[in-house]
């Protein structure tokens, strides 16, 4: 194949993209040796070349992308990624999403995060700045080299050294196709999964990666802190940027909630999947960073612990990142990325900074200065820190149990006969430990707010304390009484976890109203602890009481043994049907390019018929880009502030797949029938009344697909009337034939309440159209006005048209073009119309040929004598002896008008997300009043 | 010892024993013969034992799944499931239920997952002009 010189192939643009990656690689190495030296020396030289190295690296990074969007906007698809993500009609809005939907493109992403955050940290005082860049580099150098796509001859294979993004499409793949020089014009790009192409996928992911790029700086800054001589000042920025960082990644992980929601793809907003687990592990651990950082600010305790917590967070965002990249979660995650082949490679990269971590974490920092006293028992510092103890253990429960499909590789290493291990059931799992986190977290910060660091003025405080405390729990029973009676609360530990959740949320509000008053300065925390108790609130009502309002209402065979609740139902279209206190009507459906909608009315009734609730939801099943099956079926939803109504909808199983479709056809066994005009046939369960035969193409005719005029060259449909056996009820169905290019179509009807499917024989066809070569064509003589009679048909030659307009014919200059008018009045006394067309074109003798399929009647305009005024036709009649037309009717056609459908309620929906925004908005404000703080 | 230690340190136990306590929600692929002795609520992985048709029609109750499947010991059971056929189910390459035999020796599972072949890598090449087809019965 490598004789082959392909046509059409762009290979500069690899070729550039390749050594730009290099130089990426490259250039964030001596970055950060040159970084390095300048914290080492602080030597403004050494300094300058760092930021040269950082500004080139940035620029490379940046370049990469560029190429790579731009061979995806020109659908270069000799490039596997372009190949991969982008098909002919990809929208452009979809670009972006794209991009990052694999997993260069990612990598990619949060390089580009890095190379943001970096240019502006790079600028700070170099004190500290340079350190961490010198860190940062590294974590860039590390990155890029993902992407280098080496082969290093080590062991009996080549190892490889990073994934090449700018790989060709015929390197990737082994297809007898590449044996074309001209491959280019027959492949096609496979395109973004039909999953993906959501709006979601484009502001999802750039806000998680930002998020977790800028959950490197403190890791950075921490290794900068531990390595040189203590500055309590350093404390500040620190804050800062994991406030920034805790607010970014919050924001992505809370996207990823709604979309996850939205989608309703896990039934819900968390599902406990490994790659949740993962990404919120890093973020717990960086707010609890967060909290130790505040203590430590404010007295000197914890500084190495703050330290110890920034170190972490970022080495579980590699740890995250291997995981849902290296494969290793296999199918108990739905994010699965494919794999890229570079687990050895992630594998160091953790191994690098966990170790880089733990050295400068036992090593580093001997001069943080230990304070000589402990913390009193009544100081805030004291419980701040528990609290973020109790953050920590929630991370180490959810990554110990993620993480037992790596514990099930390791142990296979060294027995092979290992049976791997796996959650029963994640969600009760999962559930049952963090309540307790929730209860914990809740009562904490709903006490904790009151204290004050080391304890000051603690014996006149103390009475004050205690009253807001006391009138706080007293409030608190009271509310979770009165809500434990309203919802559902199951087991005393959600009784506690309500209680817990109610007593953050109105303890920090007290202390919002009465303790901070105008001060902004602590109304962050206590906004987000506020947050974090609607947050409790929202998922006892959404998550345990969601209630499914479809199916059966009664428990369907034995709970206990695993029979469950039968939680779908079937609707009819236009058949409105009662469930769980709703009337539901499928009304209809639309497709709208690959997208059809469904249409589902929801009336809520009292027991007078008053209206109490309405809706309509649209839930919709998107093709995949050939039509052949369903790609993605979307939940409709209806959203109140109360409440949400979440509908998925599926069509009938030979809907949403052609395979099944073409399945069900063959195994329908199709009973001849002959039918005449007019005549009526029986069966056992109908009667059918044939109507006269339809030749019409036009925008009224009855059969749908004879509509549109220039879809086929002939139609033909039998109008049939079915009378049911059984309700008496009548259905009308114009079953089809037509022709297009010679092809033959088959235009089938069902009547999905007598389940039955009514096709004509292709055989009625020849039968009424007879081909040209066998027609018998005879001259008529005709002068403008004479009327002839021939076969039956009384002709006249009403008038000339001189403006023809024929798909058959484009003028052209000196024609003479000539249409004849010809009233027709066939044997049964009925009129039509029909025109041939006569045309001159450089003294040659055309015509163009004009058929009235009802008829069968032919018609040619061959000759204009002008002296005589004689006009010579050609008519011809089909042979059409057609006394009885043969109709196939099977019986046993699953119905193509029901939907199956699953519809769930999920009440105070909106506390979650007003309890995650607040808790956001806590951060947020916490972050600009301590900048606001450090710029005055 | 500092009481932040001994918070530390009271952590750390409690987490010892959470997770120490959490292996009882462990489980381990079963087959369905170790099901029937056992008559626990086990995780059995296999495939769909395609000679044997599956039954599901919405239209009589969408709530009933029945198919047979060959667990990777080689037995073939019938398996019953209260929900709506999964889409794709055809294409499985294998499945794992979560369950309990049935007293009448039907496999009655609660859950099932499915391992789709990756749609998205080891496809051929996708090529133009492909012949445009519609599911639909219209």
């Amino acid at each position: 194949m490598d004789t082959v010189s392909y046509i059409g192939e762009h290979l500069w643009l690899g070729t550039l993209g390749h050594l730009t990656v290099l130089l990426a690689f490259v250039s964030a190495l001596y970055g950060a040796y040159a970084f390095f030296k300048g914290f080492r020396s602080e030597d403004t030289l050494w300094k300058k070349a760092g930021r040269a190295a950082y500004w080139t690296h940035s620029v490379a990074v940046w370049m990469v992308m560029g190429l790579i969007l731009y061979a995806m906007i020109s659908h270069w698809y000799e490039y596997d990624y372009v190949y991969r993500t982008v098909s002919d009609d990809s929208p452009m809005r979809f670009l972006l999403a794209a991009f990052w939907a694999d997993q260069e493109g990612s990598f990619l992403l949060w390089m580009f995060w890095h190379c943001v955050l970096g240019l502006v940290m790079m600028y700070r005082k170099p004190r500290w700045s340079m350190g961490t860049m010198a860190t940062l580099c590294l974590i860039q150098a590390f990155l890029s080299s993902m992407l280098l796509g080496l082969y290093l001859p080590f062991g009996s294979e080549d190892f490889k050294f990073g994934s090449n993004p700018f790989i060709l499409v015929r390197d990737v793949y082994q297809a007898p196709i590449f044996a074309n020089a001209d491959y280019l014009t027959l492949i096609q790009g496979r395109g973004l999964n039909p999953l993906l192409q959501n709006y979601w996928m484009t502001i999802h992911p750039p806000v998680l990666f930002l998020g977790f790029a800028s959950m490197s700086i403190p890791f950075c800054m921490a290794i900068a802190g531990l390595s040189t001589g203590y500055d309590r000042a350093f404390l500040r920025p620190l804050l800062r940027w994991s406030l920034f960082a805790a607010f970014i990644f919050g924001l992505g992980l809370l996207m990823g909630a709604a979309w996850a929601y939205e989608a309703l793809t896990f039934g819900g907003y968390w599902a406990w999947d490994p790659v949740e687990n993962t990404s919120l592990v890093p973020w717990l651990v960086v707010v609890a960073g967060i909290h130790t950082n505040l203590i430590a600010k404010a007295t000197g305790y914890s500084i190495k612990t703050t330290y110890a917590y920034y170190l972490l967070g970022f080495v579980l965002v590699v740890y995250s990142t291997f995981l849902t990249r290296s494969g290793i979660l296999g199918d108990t995650s739905v994010h699965a990325f494919t794999t890229m082949g570079l687990e050895t490679q992630l594998a160091l990269f953790i191994a690098f900074f966990a170790g880089l971590g733990l050295y400068k974490y036992f090593f580093g920092g001997r001069d943080i200065p230990k304070r000589p006293t402990e913390e009193a028992i009544y100081s805030r510092e004291f419980w701040m820190f528990v609290g973020s103890l109790v953050l920590l253990f929630s991370g180490i429960l959810m990554t110990v149990s993620t993480s037992l499909p790596v514990y099930n590789k390791i142990v296979e290493l060294w027995n092979e006969n290992h049976v791997p291990l796996a959650i029963d059931d994640p969600m009760s799992h999962h559930n049952k430990y963090q309540i307790w986190i929730g209860i914990f977290m809740g009562l904490l910060s709903g006490s904790a707010i009151y204290l004050r660091y080391q304890g000051r003025n603690w014996s006149s405080y103390r009475s004050k304390l205690l009253t807001s405390f006391g009138g706080s729990a007293l409030l608190t029973t009271l509310l979770t009484y009165g809500i434990g009676r309203t919802i559902n609360t199951y087991t005393w530990q959600h009784h506690l976890f309500l209680y817990a959740g109610l007593f953050t949320m109105i303890s920090n509000l007290d202390y919002l109203v009465r303790i901070t008053k105008s001060n902004l300065k602590m109304s962050g925390a206590a906004f987000s602890h506020m947050g974090f108790g609607v947050l409790i609130l929202g998922i006892m009502f959404s998550g345990l009481n969601k209630k499914t309002i479809t199916g059966t209402p009664f428990l369907q065979g034995d709970f206990a043994e695993g029979g469950g609740v039968d939680k779908a139902t079937i609707l009819i279209e236009d058949l409105p049907f009662y469930q769980g206190e709703y009337w539901m009507n499928y009304v209809g459906d639309t497709l709208d390019g690959h997208l059809r909608k469904y249409q589902l009315e929801f009336k809520k009734v009292d027991q007078d018929d008053n209206v109490k609730d309405q809706f309509t939801t649209y839930p919709s099943a998107l093709y995949q880009q050939d039509f052949s099956k369903i790609a993605a079926l979307n939940p409709g939803n209806e959203r109140k502030l109360l409440y949400d109504v979440f509908v998925a909808a599926a069509p009938n199983e030979h809907l949403q797949d052609i395979e099944v479709a073409q399945k069900v056809e063959e195994e329908l066994k199709y009973l001849s029938y002959l039918m005449s005009p007019g005549e009526v046939s029986q069966d056992s369960f109908w009667i059918v009344e044939v109507g006269t035969p339809l030749f019409d193409k036009d925008e009224n005719t009855a059969h749908a697909s004879h509509r549109d005029t220039t879809a086929y060259d002939l139609t033909f449909s039998l109008p049939l009337t079915f009378t049911s056996a059984r309700t008496e009820e009548k259905y009308t169905i114009h079953p089809g034939l037509a022709v297009k290019d010679a092809f033959v179509y088959q235009q089938p009807e069902v009547i999905n309440d007598l389940g039955i499917k009514v096709k004509l024989s292709e055989e009625i066809f020849s039968s009424i159209f007879t081909e040209e070569a066998n027609l018998d064509y005879e001259e008529v003589i005709l002068k403008p006005g004479g009327v002839a009679t021939w076969r039956g048909f009384q002709i006249e030659l009403s008038e000339f048209n001189r403006d023809i307009s024929s798909d058959q014919y484009t003028p052209q200059e000196g024609d003479i073009a000539i249409g004849a008018d010809l009233k027709i009045i066939n044997s049964e006394g009925l009129e039509f119309r029909t025109e041939p067309i006569y045309i001159l074109r450089n003294a040659q003798q055309f015509s163009i040929k004009s058929y009235d399929p009802a008829n069968g009647f032919h018609a040619r305009f061959s000759k204009i004598d002008p002296q005589t005024e004689m006009m010579t036709f050609k008519f011809a009649v089909d042979e059409r002896d057609v006394e009885e037309y043969e109709v196939f009717i099977a019986e046993g056609m699953p119905r193509s008008d029901i939907l199956i459908v699953e519809a769930n309620i999920f009440p105070g929906i909106n506390l979650v997300w007003v309890g995650c925004l607040m808790m956001l908005a806590g951060l947020l404000l916490s972050l600009i009043v301590k900048r606001r703080a450090s710029v005055t | 010892m500092k009481k932040t230690h001994i918070a530390a340190l009271v952590m750390m136990v409690l987490a010892s024993a959470a997770l120490v306590y959490s292996s009882k929600d462990l489980s381990t692929f079963s087959t369905f013969e170790q099901a029937e002795l056992s008559g626990d609520r086990v995780k059995v992985s296999g495939q769909l034992d395609k000679t044997q048709p599956f039954q599901y029609d919405p239209e009589v109750n969408p709530n009933f799944f029945s198919f047979h499947m060959i667990d990777d010991a080689g037995e073939t059971r019938q398996v019953i499931i209260n929900k709506p056929k999964p889409r794709d189910f055809e294409r499985s390459e294998s499945i794992v239920l979560t369950g309990s035999i049935h007293t009448d020796g039907h496999f009655q599972a609660t859950e099932m997952l499915l391992k789709c072949p990756s749609k998205y890598k080891n496809e051929e090449l996708a090529l133009r002009n492909q012949v445009k087809v519609v599911a639909s019965a219209e």
